[in-house]
């Protein structure tokens, strides 16, 4: 009997229904950006960068199909003689594949409406939003809330590699958070799936404070003093990553496919 | 291709309750055996294990020698076919035949087609929108066309009418015989299937009660039917199945032997002797307080 490779196929399969997904999502994005532009040629002129305003909401989005992963391929694959190992890499490689597209495509579409607003000549502005990471009055729910909404991040003008290589790691980070917590919940059913959600929230956290601390934006001020070169940042988060893959394919190793 | 499987002293427990109990048996041959358990009695327990979907509390299970529990070598040539839920699925059925064909070796689209025909399913509908007898009809499609060494079929009819069930049991047969695999059928509908099982194992309560050839099985009993009086005087000594009776006519079924010399006093007396019915041996073994 031969040895299947099946996580590559697991890969393409992967990277091709989340990105069927994601079409959709950057298709609503799209509109909410023409919308948006329509708006400001009324009012008052500006506007937020296409590829700042998906690289907020791709986060949520990327958490979301995180879990919806996590609780819906198994059944699907081990059904189809596929092993939980093939899976989970599969779905690891598919994952960081889409990671990638998502900020690329996000950037060729914000080129292409430069583009376009300077043609047509509209007086549109794109402006940046204001990375406000540090909640002055220092309110923890708060912090989290923003921190959620402003993850760190570089202008696609500034640098476009670094920003889309920033982009890429935030919201890889978000989809393993999300797909810890739904292996959490279809393993451990509530308790330990709401246990998750903290463990979910600290791997946001620490992604988070290494990028902000290595690229110079705000921080909480306990790290003020601290200069984290860029380096060790990024070794920070990739362990980070794989401390969460690992605790991930622990709870998927022998999960039990319940019919 | 023959994939041996074996198992030894396997047991399932959840939680408090035990859900299956020491079993072991062998099944080494390409043909159609049937499980055969009553609802609760561990059936589905027992085939996904086979499917690698969950692991034994004790106990083991091999394929060729291997445990297939996470052996992508083994799993690929597993299919279990069960009553899937489609309610979330969007997919149509073109695409998901496809999906299937790369992960199943011996996937063949176009008996797929054939049986798409044979099941009239539409091919571009979002699953969750066909009714319950056609999600089973396309799980039966998936079975029967991934041509696996293992196939099982856990209730697979569930939600079918009678004739797409007959086309069921009807593609099994054939396809089986042109391209011997093992397939093992899991049902409570004896008496509509028996016909389909070449080996026959029962299991009740979590135990394995028998495993033995369909025909050697039925060999084991009789029916005999005549005249009420005739009927009782020959089967008053037998263990008594099951009895029918109509104005003076008795039919009564009987577990154990006929010799020839009762056989012959049997028809000598007017006696018909017909086969036993694996449905009345089926409640006749796992019959019993709940």
């Amino acid at each position: 009997m031969n040895q299947p490779r099946n996580f590559t196929k697991v890969a393409s399969d992967m990277f091709f229904v989340q990105g069927m997904w994601a079409a959709g999502f950057l298709g609503v994005m799209l509109i909410v950006q023409i919308i948006k532009i329509v708006t400001a040629t009324f009012s008052d002129h500006e506007v937020n960068a296409f590829f700042d305003a998906t690289f907020i909401a791709a986060n949520i989005f990327m958490l979301v199909i995180g879990i919806i992963s996590a609780i819906g391929f198994i059944p699907h694959y081990v059904g189809n003689g596929v092993t939980r190992k093939d899976y989970f890499k599969g779905a690891i490689l598919g994952t960081i594949g889409l990671s990638i597209a998502i900020p690329i495509v996000s950037a060729i579409v914000t080129s292409l409406f430069s583009l376009i607003l300077n043609l047509l000549n509209l007086r549109i502005n794109i402006v940046s939003f204001e990375n406000n990471v540090n909640d002055p009055d220092g309110n923890i729910i708060g912090h989290l809330v923003t921190s959620v909404i402003f993850s760190p991040h570089i202008e696609l003008s500034s640098s476009w590699l670094l920003a889309i290589l920033i982009f890429a790691l935030n919201i890889f980070t978000y989809y393993c958070a999300g797909w810890l917590i739904g292996s959490a919940f279809s393993r451990w059913g509530v308790i330990g799936g709401l246990l998750s959600i903290v463990i979910g929230f600290i791997v946001i956290q620490a992604e988070d404070i290494l990028l902000s601390a290595s690229l110079g934006l705000n921080v909480p001020s306990f790290l003020e003093d601290f200069e984290i070169p860029i380096v060790l940042s990024m070794v920070g988060i990739i362990l980070v990553i794989t401390i969460c893959l690992w605790l991930i394919r622990q709870l998927t190793k022998r999960i039990i496919v319940k019919i | 291709m023959i994939l041996r499987i074996e198992v030894k002293n396997l047991s399932v427990q959840y939680r408090a309750q035990t859900a299956l109990k020491d079993i072991s048996f062998t099944l080494n041959e390409n043909k159609v055996y049937g499980l055969l358990g009553r609802n609760g009695a561990g059936k589905t327990t027992l085939l996904s294990l086979l499917a690698s979907f969950r692991e034994p509390s004790s106990g083991s299970i091999t394929i060729e020698g291997e445990n297939p529990f996470e052996n992508a070598k083994i799993m690929q040539h597993v299919n279990f076919v069960y009553n899937k839920d489609f309610k979330d699925e969007t997919e149509n059925l073109k695409n998901t035949l496809e999906d299937v064909s790369r992960y199943r070796p011996y996937f063949d689209l176009e008996y797929a087609n054939h049986l798409v025909q044979k099941f009239k399913l539409p091919t571009d509908k979002p699953l969750k929108q066909l009714s319950k007898g056609k999600q089973s009809a396309v799980m039966v499609t998936i079975g029967l066309a991934s041509r696996a060494p293992i196939t099982i079929f856990d209730e697979a009819y569930n939600g079918m009418d009678a004739p797409t069930r007959e086309i069921f049991y009807q593609e099994l047969l054939v396809d089986q015989s042109e391209h011997p695999r093992m397939i093992i059928v899991s049902t409570h509908l004896v008496s509509e299937m028996e016909y389909l099982f070449e080996e026959v194992l029962i299991i009740n309560k979590g135990e394995l009660v028998l495993q033995e050839n369909y025909e050697t099985l039925v060999a084991k009993g009789a029916s005999i039917t005549g005249p009420a009086e005739e009927v009782d005087s020959f089967v008053q000594e037998k263990q008594q199945l099951n009895t029918k009776q109509l104005g003076n006519t008795k039919s009564v079924m009987v577990y154990g032997e006929i010799s020839e010399a009762e056989r012959k006093a049997a028809i000598a007396k007017g006696l018909e002797i017909g086969p036993l019915s694996l449905q009345d041996l089926f409640i006749h073994l796992t019959e019993g307080e709940e």
